[in-house]
């Protein structure tokens, strides 16, 4: 006499399409999460590669500019000081408002 | 020095010490030069042909151009208080012709005129400006020309002109309201409202604009003499000095650099390290 399943109800234990069922869960479970890790190990690479490469803009385009302690240097550098000492002989020049 | 030698170039008494005769015709060739490229009342000159362009970017010549950057340079060190782009400042302030021939005129001043300087750049050879904005050099060109003058001598020497002047080698200068000081090596300049002066509707004018006014600067100093490593530096720092009034002293001690200021009423001030320089010498000899 043929068996009279109804796919509704759950098969028994060890029956085949019940082992069939766990296996496609199992096989469904596994795909979901390389799906996810891919997904994750691509957004990952897609970040480190945004962070690394040297054509990727990482900050706001901004006008060059030189530190300002390095311009502080230049200026002083222009405005150096001469030698002074007490005048030891009648002057031989002047210096006067032009 | 033994041999002194004087003349006149670029409108003021230039003094050679220790030049030999060739070397004395060299200096005043390189004068001359300046005065030709650099003179605001000369008609052919390299500054009146550059102001006249329309064009916002000119081509100059190398020694135009030397000066330029030195002016945006001095511009930058002091923080924009000598300023290149202040000609229609100064010619509203009615020095707009030879200052030999300047007459007492009536006519109130002009307005007040901004600088453009922000806007001026160098590249090279070529400089570029925004449009009508026009350069006077004077505040660093006859400097320019004494350090430059004084490389033409092969040996010790000095180069001084209208007032300023660079050395190689010790030399005694006499100081405005008396007093005398012995330069080792640099420039020593004196800048202040005493010498250029001329009335304008009525009020006295000078050449030292204040770039925050527009206007002939108000300042305690008549005068503010400066020792710098080069004639540049020394005047570009008189300059700045002066227009910084009462800060200018401190401002001068900050960059190490001996000023001496005489007030309206000839009162003498020596900042820090004018009197530093001169005990620290008159301690080793």
């Amino acid at each position: 006499m043929a068996s009279l399943e109804s796919p509704l109800t759950t098969p028994p234990i060890g029956s085949p399409r019940r082992s069939l069922a766990a296996a496609r869960l199992r096989a469904a479970r596994a795909k979901f999460t390389l799906a996810t890790v891919g997904g994750l190990v691509f957004v990952a690479a897609l970040g480190l590669a945004r962070g690394s490469h040297a054509s990727n803009p990482k900050h706001r385009a901004r006008a060059l500019a030189a530190p300002p302690r390095f311009v502080d240097a230049v200026n002083r550098n222009l405005l150096q000081a001469g030698v002074l000492a007490p005048a030891q002989a009648p002057p031989e020049a002047q210096t006067s408002v032009s | 020095m033994s041999s002194v030698q004087r003349f006149c170039a670029m409108g003021c008494e230039a003094v050679v010490g220790g030049a030999t005769t060739a070397e004395r015709r060299a200096v005043l060739a390189l004068l001359e030069q300046r005065e030709r490229t650099f003179s605001r009342f000369q008609p052919d000159s390299e500054l009146r042909r550059v102001n006249a362009s329309p064009r916002p970017a000119v081509h100059v010549s190398a020694t135009f151009a030397a000066a330029v950057a030195a002016a945006l340079d001095a511009a930058a060190a002091t923080d924009g208080r000598v300023d290149p782009t202040l000609l229609d400042a100064i010619e509203h302030a009615g020095y707009d012709a030879d200052f030999a021939t300047l007459r007492p005129d009536p006519r109130p001043p002009g307005a007040p005129a901004p600088s453009a300087r922000v806007g001026v750049r160098l590249a090279g050879r070529v400089l570029v400006r925004p449009p009508g904005t026009r350069l006077d050099l004077g505040g660093v060109v006859k400097a320019l020309a004494i350090d430059d003058a004084l490389a033409l001598l092969a040996g010790p020497g000095f180069v001084s002109l209208g007032g300023d002047l660079a050395t190689r080698g010790p030399l005694d200068v006499a100081l405005p309201r008396g007093g005398a000081v012995r330069l080792e090596r640099g420039g020593l300049a004196t800048s202040g409202s005493s010498g250029r002066r001329w009335s304008r509707g009525g009020e006295a004018q000078h050449h030292l604009i204040d770039p925050a006014t527009g206007r002939p600067a108000t300042s305690p100093w008549a005068e503010v003499t400066v020792c710098g490593a080069t004639c540049l530096a020394a005047d570009v720092a008189a300059k700045a000095a002066f227009l910084l009034g009462a800060q200018g002293p401190e401002w001068l001690d900050r960059r190490g650099l001996p000023g001496r200021f005489v007030a309206a009423d000839d009162a003498i001030l020596e900042n820090a390290s004018w009197r530093a320089g001169a005990a620290r010498a008159a301690a080793c000899t």
